[in-house]
């Protein structure tokens, strides 16, 4: 037997020693290098509270501020990106349809209007009234901006996938 | 990692208790993280905006979490990357420690006497990664180790670090004449 080791057999709590030397471990890590008395002035200053907060800033900190932040975050690039689709799809249908119209309008006689119709660009069970109108449009000049723009924009939303999106926006 | 820092993480897990365990977590951290941002950058109202930043970041990254650190060191971690790259990019446009003592005299939320106004200009003067250090061992009193963890240094090299702080705030002191 070890002189160091215990004759008497008392107790100490179990894995005394073990954790003795880790908290003695500890304990040197936690020491500073220096002594306090090397920076007098410094230490005598009372650590006391000399910034402050607007009244009850703490108590309105709310984890559902950061949550709406967040969606309010995500948000933006959600309708950027719906925005930005709603208008290359409105030019892409404005331009589409100042195509069709420009071709049709570009006729003068009825014939060549007949012509145009039997070959491609309307389908044969084309309605009478959607040629009627084109016709008749052919007199003025097919202007988008003259119709309202909220008939226009409800008209596209509907037409396209991004109305839900819109709906949010 | 303490029970209690254990329970948020376990209700951070499931998205059932997500809210819960956010809740827990921002009430158990949002003074102290708050308290070590305002020693960082001063003024409240830019602590208001770093700390809703570093609430999101957490929000945002918490599921990637591996629980290989503690939790209050790794928000105290983004805490104070947050505050740095703050001070980087703000302040280098403001000039900020040029005017700190008139800027301090017209804060509301600033009631210290000429010497707490001393100590903040000397805190000031330190280099960012000092002044770090200084505040988390001077005022949030954290031990070396979780602060070796937070800042990802050596122990050896925070104690040199604080040592070399103290020393120049001292000799700032002396040099401004402050009488304690």
């Amino acid at each position: 037997m070890s002189k160091f080791e215990n004759k008497n057999n008392e107790e100490v709590p179990k894995d005394f020693f073990i954790k003795f030397g880790e908290k003695m471990k500890d304990k040197i890590l936690e020491e500073e290098i220096f002594n306090v008395e090397d920076f007098p002035l410094l230490h005598s200053i009372k650590k006391e509270e000399d910034f402050h907060t607007p009244e009850s800033y703490f108590e309105k900190i709310n984890y559902r501020n950061y949550i709406k932040v967040r969606k309010s975050k995500l948000l933006v690039p959600v309708i950027s990106i719906a925005a930005s689709l709603l208008i290359i799809s409105s030019i892409f249908l404005f331009k589409q349809q100042s195509k069709v119209s420009n071709e049709v309008f570009a006729m003068n006689d009825e014939t060549q209007f007949e012509l145009l119709v039997q070959e491609s660009i309307f389908s044969d069970d084309i309605e009478i009234e959607e040629l009627d109108f084109l016709f008749e449009s052919s007199n003025s000049e097919m202007d988008l901006t003259e119709f309202d723009t909220d008939v226009i924009i409800n008209y596209l939303l509907e037409e396209s996938e991004l109305y839900d999106l819109a709906l949010v926006y | 990692m303490n029970k209690e820092d254990t329970e948020i993480l376990d209700l951070l897990k499931s998205s059932n208790s997500f809210e819960q365990g956010f809740n827990k977590l921002v009430s158990k951290y949002k003074q102290p993280l708050y308290w070590h941002i305002r020693r960082m950058v001063l003024i409240h109202e830019d602590a208001d905006d770093i700390l809703q930043n570093v609430f999101i970041k957490v929000y945002k990254s918490i599921g990637k979490f591996k629980r290989q650190s503690k939790l209050f060191t790794w928000l105290y971690r983004i805490a104070s990357n947050e505050s740095i790259s703050f001070l980087n990019k703000k302040r280098s446009l403001q000039n900020y420690s040029a005017n700190l003592r008139s800027s301090l005299k017209a804060d509301p939320y600033f009631n210290g006497d000429n010497i707490q106004l001393a100590l903040k200009e000397a805190i000031e003067e330190l280099p960012k990664k000092q002044k770090q250090v200084f505040i988390l061992r001077y005022y949030d009193e954290l031990n070396y180790k979780d602060m070796a963890e937070i800042l990802d240094t050596s122990v050896g090299s925070l104690k040199a670090s604080y040592h070399h702080a103290s020393k120049k705030i001292e000799e700032y002191l002396i040099q401004m004449d402050v009488k304690v």
